[in-house]
């Protein structure tokens, strides 16, 4: 197979500003026009706020009406589902555009493309059953073939080496277990590595796996045909990663494995932000997989839409790899709230034992800066790098303030996950609900509740009948059509729920129980409702983890909102959340908390704020990481950017007027945080 | 990417498990022959139903489709399996996320299901079809822009060529010229690049010429003429001062390229005209039309750069006379091959045939015979042919012996006097060969076992060929008296019985006495039916040739009369001499022969054999006067088959028996199972 670029239509001037004009987009510069003229193997490393996945859109599209070929597409991975969606959803508004959504093409995230063209017909062709890929229903699949008391065994177990049962994962393709990232903490022939054994094996062979399990098969359909990897090759001529600077060292390996970057017969074009690179757990400080951005074949996006030059230069030096020639540039804000850009951008003192206050002193700041219009429709946080909850660490301690309850008690951590993940039936239904509100299109509310219910009906019963459909709602429909009464029951509770709208409490629950067994009965292909106890069915408050923030309004008191109000009773809803939270996320204004892990973030960052250091300037690992989350936090925001540093880090009284003094050069307003309002040096 | 495997299952007359449809396909031209009824179009269709069809010609499944079985209940889910193999690199990457990998093989498997859920077609969604991929059906639906990639080329049989190379709407020529790769090519129209060089004019696309030719037209002074008289005669006195409207007299245009081109190519039309004269002759034959349409479907396989290159051909016999099916026949290997000029691409050929004529035509290996219910490919290593046996078979299997593809069952006959006196001897048996569907095959000398083995399956465990064939054998071991009658000896002490040389055998040579002789023989018998088996039984005659088995049974009068008018036929032919002369002339020799020969019948026959050993009797003249005589005797009032089977060698009426699949009363059921037995 020859060059991509017999394949991979010409991107002309021309082109470019037709796709401006339909997606009512401001002219692109030269390295955004390039970006999408390109028909060579690339690294993109776009700003924050750049507009990347706009860009890619717009790329998409002008590829997408001049496309030819039947049997050879584009390729589009991202690393979440939230990315992906976003895409498609874009892409699916315009009849070019849709093209794209279906064969020869192929949008979705890396776990994606590897379950349907590695592992998935690796496990067809070794007879495996119709795989169904879940952690949850997997595991809960591995807890239902082991008799109960081997499954207790087995979680007191891993419940002492501080994991459980839902850990186990297969480990290779010769079925050996581990638990992921590590090995299984008994040997073979201890008892409960025999069960876990038995429990993996067994859900292998019915065809339950994990996420991450598919990467095993993955691989060794690379391993056993190595042409595989010709072959999509073959089909895609042209592959756009997006979010590279997420990607994990397995996903890499795969992407490596099947798209090197040294062939040639592939355009292999990785977009992303190396500076945004922050991870949880084990991966902290290390390097973005893969060599991202490769210096050879580079094209820099050094200029955000989403704030303007001061925010810009405050937050360059933070940069680990240093952003274009003169610096991360600010060409924003757009005027999405009609507001210019504030320059009172500000460094909050705080006495380290009061960090409350700066919550405060931050939301009177944000009060003066801003007026009611524009808050109402901005959105404002603030972020530390922890916030798992540190009970043991008090004011006083040295380590204090070392997470963000810290600085607000209310705070809870398991707030603000991406993607919500429901865990009894009820959470179900509040997706369901979040899904579909604001009138949107109701089937990915059916879809939640009936997924809800084909679980509870897998849980209490033999649900063989359902088989594996990934259309939920579709398969309940067929497995009922021949029970009238589970079918109306079925009815009554879509109806209920994303009708009527329902509201949900403890009485109302109780009352849809009868209704929601005759259904997982009738999935069982059973008529008597049977009388089970399952924790899936009962009732429980809101939970909070299953807020989506994103599709609240910015002024709804949520979970995790902190309130400040001024003199005159105006009002300001704080958000806090992790800086990973946060993610992709634009602010009008963003908060960065000090907290403490090997040491006070704002200590070790202080060379960077004073102008001391910039960029990489040999920081470790640690550094590295603290670099990212700093970078990630200041290019948050569209008009005003904090930081809440506390007063110990600043050394005695002289020190502190000398940094003052530098941090009032470098464009910064400063203040001490006295009973919670600011106080500024002039 | 060629279709290489076939499974139906619970599909019209096919039934599920044992009774499913399993047929392995070549990658070059296969052709399905096979009786009425056989399940050539099911076959046809499946694959229809399975990968779609490029004409876009909507195909539903009908209650009918669904297989009922002996007991009468019918199947509620018909399965279809299309098995692809030889997909090239390219091929791979479009079906990637479909592919089944089995070890260093790659294959591509749509199952196509239907599932009946109500009784009533007419009810919503009476039938559930889904087209999965993987094993078992166990990978992911295919998406509907990749079953149009996998989707055939179709040529219905009786089609009416004619009008779908006509132009019109969604016409059919249009489809395939839409898909000649080059049709977009050339440059737009440019009024400026025209005017400055009249050259341009042959380089533009076609688009390109529609929109000179727009503009030509517009520009046309009698088109302006009358656009200005309108808009200055008429309009403007009847518009009220301040109305802009203009009118303008155009071609009807618009709508996007696509569009347009689609439209040019509707309008076009491909003809026949003769070569010599370059006019159009008028209307030409639904033959030369299919030839045209064949011609246009091969070009855009062979031509397109993806997809499935398939194509399935109804009955191509359909009005061709007998030399232009060979021609196509010929055509249709080369396309298949890749060896078209023009159309590098090689299309995998699937045809359903009952002419003799194409089936004698098509390489052996390339037949697949449809038998109740079940599909035999004749590919090599399927039957127990051997190489040489293709290579024999290619040569000598032609018309009229291709027959034996579409019988109930086969008489497989060494000479002409068997191929002629048979029928007769059946029917008089009241085993018609014609009724009873069974082709009798005149192998002429040799090669008996070469065609016995076409029904032969390779793999003994797997159901076998139903068609039953009877090989009807010489035992050529004459009567130790026979020599000397015959003049090849002079005696019993002739040192020719010694020499090494002869080419005959008599009784003797295979023993000193009775025992062993009898042994010897038995043996020898045993050999010419050694490649018996499955629905094949070889039936040897008792002492020597046809015509001594059937004067020594009980027909030797009969036999020596016609022997006599054969000898005599030229004569007879030039009313030189008379049949009744001859007749009554054979009769007084045969009573003079008789009364010599006494009591020993070897003797009798011997010297009744004479007569064609001295190359004086035609055997088939022979066969064809004693067939004509059995015939009336046949027609006489008292005339009783059973008597007349006990005249007949007992391995005639047993080939016929076994042949004809038929009740022959002088034979009881049992006797021809133990015959059957002691053959196979």
């Amino acid at each position: 197979m020859a060059d991509p670029q017999a394949v991979i239509p010409e991107v002309t001037d021309e082109d470019v500003e037709r796709i401006c004009r339909t997606m009512g987009l401001r002219a692109f510069d030269e390295s955004r026009r390039e970006f999408v003229r390109a028909r060579t193997t690339l690294d993109v490393s776009a700003c924050p706020g750049s507009g990347k996945t706009t860009l890619i859109v717009a790329k998409l599209a002008i590829m997408a009406s001049k496309w030819s070929h039947r049997t050879k597409g584009i390729c589009v991975l991202s690393h979440t589902n939230v990315a992906r969606e976003e895409i498609q959803r874009r892409l699916r508004s315009t009849v070019v555009g849709r093209q794209l959504l279906s064969h020869p093409h192929f949008i979705d995230t890396i776990h994606g493309f590897v379950n349907r063209f590695l592992a998935l017909p690796w496990l067809n062709s070794k007879g495996f059953p119709t795989a169904t890929v879940d952690d949850d229903v997997t595991s809960e699949y591995r807890r239902r073939v082991i008799t109960s008391s081997d499954y207790r065994k087995v979680e007191n177990y891993l419940q002492r080496k501080h994991r459980g049962f839902d850990s186990i994962r297969l480990a290779d393709r010769d079925f050996r277990i581990g638990l992921g990232d590590r090995p299984f903490p008994a040997g073979p022939s201890a008892p409960t590595h025999r069960i876990a054994q038995r429990a993996v094996e067994a859900s292998s062979k019915a065809g339950y796996f994990c996420y991450d399990e598919m990467f095993i098969w993955a691989k060794a359909l690379l391993e056993d045909c190595p042409r595989v990897a010709t072959l999509l090759q073959n089909r895609f001529p042209l592959v756009i990663v997006d979010e590279m600077q997420d990607t994990s060292d397995l996903q890499v390996s795969i992407l490596e494995a099947v798209f090197p970057r040294e062939r040639s017969e592939v355009a292999l074009q990785r977009v992303g932000d190396p500076n945004q690179a922050i991870f949880e757990g084990a991966r902290v400080g290390e390097a973005v997989p893969g060599g991202f951005p490769d210096a050879s074949s580079w094209l820099e996006i050094p200029n955000s839409f989403r704030f303007g030059p001061a925010i810009a230069t405050l937050a360059s030096p933070f940069a680990v790899h240093a952003v274009g020639a003169a610096g991360l540039e600010g060409v924003g804000p757009r005027a999405v709230t009609g507001a210019s850009e504030c320059r009172a951008n500000a460094v909050l003192i705080f006495r380290d034992a009061e960090a409350q206050g700066v919550l405060d002193a931050y939301g009177q700041h944000v009060l003066a800066s801003f007026g009611d219009d524009t808050l109402a429709v901005g959105d404002v946080a603030a972020v530390g790098a922890v916030h798992q909850n540190a009970r043991d660490v008090a004011p006083g301690s040295p380590h204090f303030p070392k997470t963000v309850p810290h600085y607000w008690s209310g705070y809870t951590a398991e707030v603000g996950r991406r993607e919500p993940h429901p865990r009894t039936l009820i959470q179900y239904v509040r997706v369901a609900h979040a899904l579909v509100r604001d009138g949107r299109d109701l089937s990915p509310g059916v879809e939640k509740i009936a997924s809800g219910l084909v679980r509870l009906a897998r849980r209490i019963g033999d649900a063989e009948l359902l088989g594996k459909r990934a259309a939920r709602h579709r398969a309940v429909v067929d497995v009922l059509s021949t029970n009238t009464a589970a079918a109306s029951a079925y009815r009554r509770l879509l109806r209920a729920f994303l009708v009527d709208w329902e509201g949900l409490s403890a009485a109302s629950w109780a009352r849809r129980r009868g209704d929601i067994l005759l259904v997982a009965a009738g999935l069982c292909g059973s008529r008597t409702v049977p009388d089970t106890t399952d924790a899936f069915l009962r009732w429980d408050k809101q939970d909070p983890s299953l807020a989506v923030p994103a599709a609240a309004s910015p002024q709804d008191a949520g979970p995790n909102v902190y309130r400040v109000s001024d003199s005159a009773g105006r009002n300001v809803n704080i958000r806090l959340g992790s800086v990973h939270s946060m993610k992709g996320q634009t602010h009008l204004a963003t908060l960065l908390l000090s907290t403490y892990w090997h040491d006070h973030s704002a200590k070790r960052m202080l060379p960077w704020l004073l102008g001391e250091k910039a960029n990489l300037s040999g920081a470790g690992p640690q550094d590295r990481a603290r670099l990212h989350q700093t970078y990630v936090a200041m290019t948050r925001p569209s008009h005003l950017i904090c930081l809440a540093v506390p007063r110990s880090v600043l050394g005695d009284d002289a020190a502190l007027d000398g940094h003052v003094a530098t941090l009032k050069d470098r464009g910064w307003s400063v203040a001490d945080v006295v009973d919670g309002a600011p106080s500024w040096y002039s | 990417m060629y279709l290489s495997h076939l499974t139906l299952s619970n599909f019209r007359q096919f039934g599920a498990d044992d009774d499913k449809l399993e047929l392995t396909l070549s990658s070059g031209v296969t052709a399905l022959v096979g009786r009425n009824d056989s399940g050539k179009s099911a076959v046809i269709d499946a694959i229809r139903y399975a990968l779609l069809t490029r004409d876009q010609s909507n195909i539903r499944v009908q209650p009918e489709d669904f297989h009922i079985d002996a007991s009468g209940a019918q199947a509620d889910e018909i399965f279809v399996r299309c098995e692809l193999r030889d997909l090239n690199d390219d091929e791979r990457g479009a079906f990637a996320e479909y592919l089944t990998y089995d070890g260093e093989d790659v294959l591509l498997v749509v199952n196509w299901t239907a599932r009946r859920r109500s009784e009533s077609p007419l009810a919503r969604r009476w039938v559930d079809v889904s087209v999965r991929s993987g094993l078992g059906g166990a990978g992911p639906t295919f998406e509907a822009s990749v079953r149009e990639l996998l989707s055939v080329a179709y040529l219905r049989p009786l089609r009416d060529a004619a009008r779908e190379m006509s132009p019109g709407r969604g016409s059919r020529l249009s489809q395939i010229l839409a898909n000649v790769p080059e049709i977009g090519e050339g440059e737009d129209f440019d009024e400026n690049v025209l005017s400055g060089d009249p050259t341009a004019v042959s380089r533009l696309s076609l688009l390109g010429l529609a929109d000179h030719l727009r503009h030509s037209v517009k520009a046309h002074q009698g088109v302006r003429g009358a656009e200005t008289a309108i808009n200055t005669q008429y309009l403007s006195s009847l518009f009220t001062h301040g109305d802009t409207l203009h009118g303008r007299i155009d071609l009807i245009e618009g709508g996007s390229s696509r569009i347009r081109l689609r439209r040019i190519l509707e309008r076009l039309e491909l003809g026949l005209f003769e070569v010599s004269t370059s006019s159009a002759r008028g209307y030409y034959g639904l033959g030369s039309n299919n030839i045209l349409y064949m011609a246009c479907e091969l070009l855009l396989l062979g031509r397109e750069p993806e997809g499935l290159p398939l194509l399935l051909i109804e009955e191509p016999e359909a009005h061709l006379h007998p030399q232009r099916q060979l021609r196509l026949m010929d055509f249709l290997s080369r396309a298949a091959a890749g060896n078209v000029k023009e159309a590098p691409r090689a299309v995998q050929v699937i045809l359903s045939t009952h002419s003799q004529n194409l089936a004698s035509t098509i390489p052996l290996q390339n037949l697949v015979m449809l038998q109740g219910g079940r599909a035999y490919s004749l590919a090599k290593g399927e039957t127990k042919l051997s190489t040489d046996d293709y290579r024999f078979l290619q040569r000598f299997l032609d018309v009229t012996k291709a027959n034996l593809f579409f019988a109930h069952g086969v008489l497989i006959v060494e000479g002409d006097a068997e191929a002629l006196l048979l029928p007769t001897v059946a029917r008089l048996l009241g085993a018609d060969l014609t009724k009873h569907g069974v082709s009798v095959i005149n192998v002429g000398g040799t090669g008996l076992r070469r065609f016995s083995r076409i029904f032969q399956r390779s793999d003994e465990a797997s159901r076998h060929v139903s068609v039953p064939v009877a090989c009807v054998a010489d035992m050529d071991v004459m009567p130790d008296c026979a020599p000397r009658i015959l003049g090849l000896v002079t005696g019993d002490d002739d040192e020719k019985w010694e020499s090494s040389r002869r080419r005959w055998r008599a009784t003797r040579d295979f023993g000193d006495n009775e025992k062993s002789v009898e042994e010897a023989l038995a043996e020898r018998r045993d050999l010419l039916r050694a490649s018996d088996g499955q629905s094949v039984c070889t039936f040897v005659a008792d002492h020597w040739t046809l015509e001594y088995d059937l004067a020594f049974c009980g027909l030797a009068e009969e036999v020596y009369v016609a022997a006599s008018l054969a000898k005599n036929d030229t004569l007879i032919v030039q009313e030189k001499e008379t049949a009744p002369n001859v007749v009554a002339a054979a009769k007084a020799e045969y009573g003079d022969l008789a009364a010599a020969a006494g009591d020993d019948r070897a003797v009798l026959c011997s010297n009744i054999y004479k007569l064609f050993h001295s190359g004086a009797a035609s055997k088939a003249i022979a066969a064809q006067y004693l067939a004509n005589a059995l015939m009336e005797e046949g027609e006489k009032a008292d005339f009783d088959a059973a008597t007349f089977a006990g005249r007949l060698p007992r391995y005639i009426v047993m080939a016929i028996a076994h042949a004809a699949g038929a009740e022959i009363p002088a034979v009881p059921v049992d006797d021809r199972r133990r015959a059957e037995d002691t053959n196979g």
